[in-house]
């Protein structure tokens, strides 16, 4: 097959018994065929099975749909005493074209002592957090969690100055200029 | 200068096909239409992608003096007043333009008739549309008439399979349709809105080309048995060549 075969949606681009479907390509009966338009490629299997066979498209729409287990990047937008509501902005590293919206359950928000959290002491409207998708929900919401040392809030301005504060635990963010702590369910920073 | 063409001149408006009023018992067919066109012979093609630029996806085709653009949006959130649905949903919005009829239209809002090619649209396209995948999302679909010369809907099915795939919506195949009208019993591949209005039925048929599965099938008015099938036929071919043109311009998009 040469390197720069072009597929459209419903061309065959070889057999299932050679090949494995990989994204931009669906199996029907026996054989392989793409369902986006753009270069085909094919790529080492794993482990030694067969070679992978991808349609790579233009501008990739299956990015903006959102699976469970995705980590995602959302703005706090309500903080009630058992659930705070964000607008999910970027699923991966695909900013979203359209805000979804989504819920961190009281119960989600973090991995221990989950009867005694606080949601005024976790989050406040306006952070940024990195959560991730534990269930798709319901027609208004997808359902998030943050009960992981990863995930949390990642950016949030201070109450006092305004400036963006640093986490200094787990559990609270300082403020560089004014030096006042405010409790936060942390994300632990990525290692530089 | 890119995508330039040289448009046809409208055919003028009393020209029509050639009637026998002699009392012959053997009628003789005219052996070419208002157009120029043979009666299995589609009109000149014309097809653009990307011509919305905020849109996800977009395309633009003109059968001749049928004009019809197709803007996709999405995926996106799925709207929160309908139930929830684990697979994609696709909404199809399909408006003529208030002058793309002879007769200016007046009417704001869509019309019984719009929202019937609509309806007729949506299961025309969903086949073909890897809703599995669209988890939890919705594609929205907007085509607009812009001038209707007969084979409107065949143009916005087309119109929009081409622009759902402009938008890189995983797709089990292209949709290409087609119209035939039977008159005097001639069979017409891809009639004007002239040769529509004066044949006593027509069939549009919209097919997957790969697979060659039927999505659509519309029949209006009186038809043969015989006749229909034939129409259905032809049809089929008139996708065919339809379907070629629509995976050229792909083909070439990528390139660009």
């Amino acid at each position: 097959m040469a390197s720069t075969q072009l597929a459209c949606p419903g061309d065959r681009l070889g057999r299932a018994s050679e090949f494995t479907s990989g994204p931009g390509t669906y199996t029907r009966g026996p054989h392989i065929f793409a369902s986006l338009v753009g270069p085909v490629l094919q790529q080492e299997g794993a482990e030694g099975g067969l070679p992978v066979i991808t349609v790579r498209g233009g501008r990739n729409a299956q990015d903006q749909v959102i699976e469970v287990g995705d980590v995602v990047m959302a703005r706090v937008t309500r903080v009630r005493a058992l659930l705070a509501s964000v607008e999910i902005l970027c699923a991966g590293e695909t900013v979203l074209r359209e805000a979804y919206n989504g819920i961190i359950k009281k119960e989600d928000v973090r991995a221990t002592e989950v009867d005694r959290v606080d949601m005024g002491q976790s989050f406040r409207p306006g952070d940024i957090v990195r959560a991730r998708v534990s269930s798709l929900g319901d027609a208004r919401q997808y359902y998030l969690t943050t009960a992981a040392p990863d995930l949390g809030v990642r950016w949030a301005k201070s109450d006092a100055s305004g400036a963006i504060m640093v986490p200094v635990s787990w559990q609270e963010m300082q403020c560089p200029v004014t030096g006042v702590r405010e409790p936060r369910k942390c994300a632990r920073p990525d290692a530089s | 200068m890119l995508n330039c063409y040289t448009p046809r001149r409208a055919p003028p408006a009393a020209v029509a096909v050639e009637e026998q009023t002699s009392a012959d018992s053997s009628r003789k067919r005219p052996e070419h239409r208002g157009d120029g066109r043979k009666a299995s012979e589609l009109r000149r093609v014309y097809l653009d992608l990307g011509v919305v630029s905020q849109a996800s996806g977009s395309a633009y085709l003109e059968l001749d003096h049928t004009k019809v653009i197709c803007a996709v949006y999405g995926p996106h959130a799925q709207s929160m007043d309908t139930a929830f649905s684990e697979e994609g949903q696709l909404k199809c919005d399909l408006r003529m333009a208030p002058f793309a009829q002879p007769k200016r239209s007046e009417v704001r809002g869509q019309t019984d008739e719009e929202r019937e090619l609509s309806a007729t649209l949506q299961q025309a396209l969903e086949a073909s549309v890897r809703l599995d995948l669209l988890t939890k999302t919705a594609v929205d679909v907007y085509v607009t008439v812009l001038a209707a010369d007969g084979g409107v809907l065949g143009a916005a099915i087309t119109c929009a399979s081409l622009a759902l795939a402009n938008a890189s919506i995983e797709l089990f195949d292209l949709v290409a349709a087609c119209t035939a009208a039977c008159a005097d019993g001639q069979v017409l591949l891809d009639p004007t809105a002239q040769e529509e209005a004066a044949a006593g039925g027509s069939v549009l048929v919209a097919v997957m080309p790969s697979s060659r599965e039927v999505t659509q099938w519309r029949q209006r008015g009186r038809l043969p048995s015989a006749q229909a099938a034939a129409a259905v036929e032809l049809c089929m071919d008139g996708c065919a060549g339809v379907a070629t043109m629509m995976r050229a311009r792909l083909l070439a998009q990528v390139d660009k």
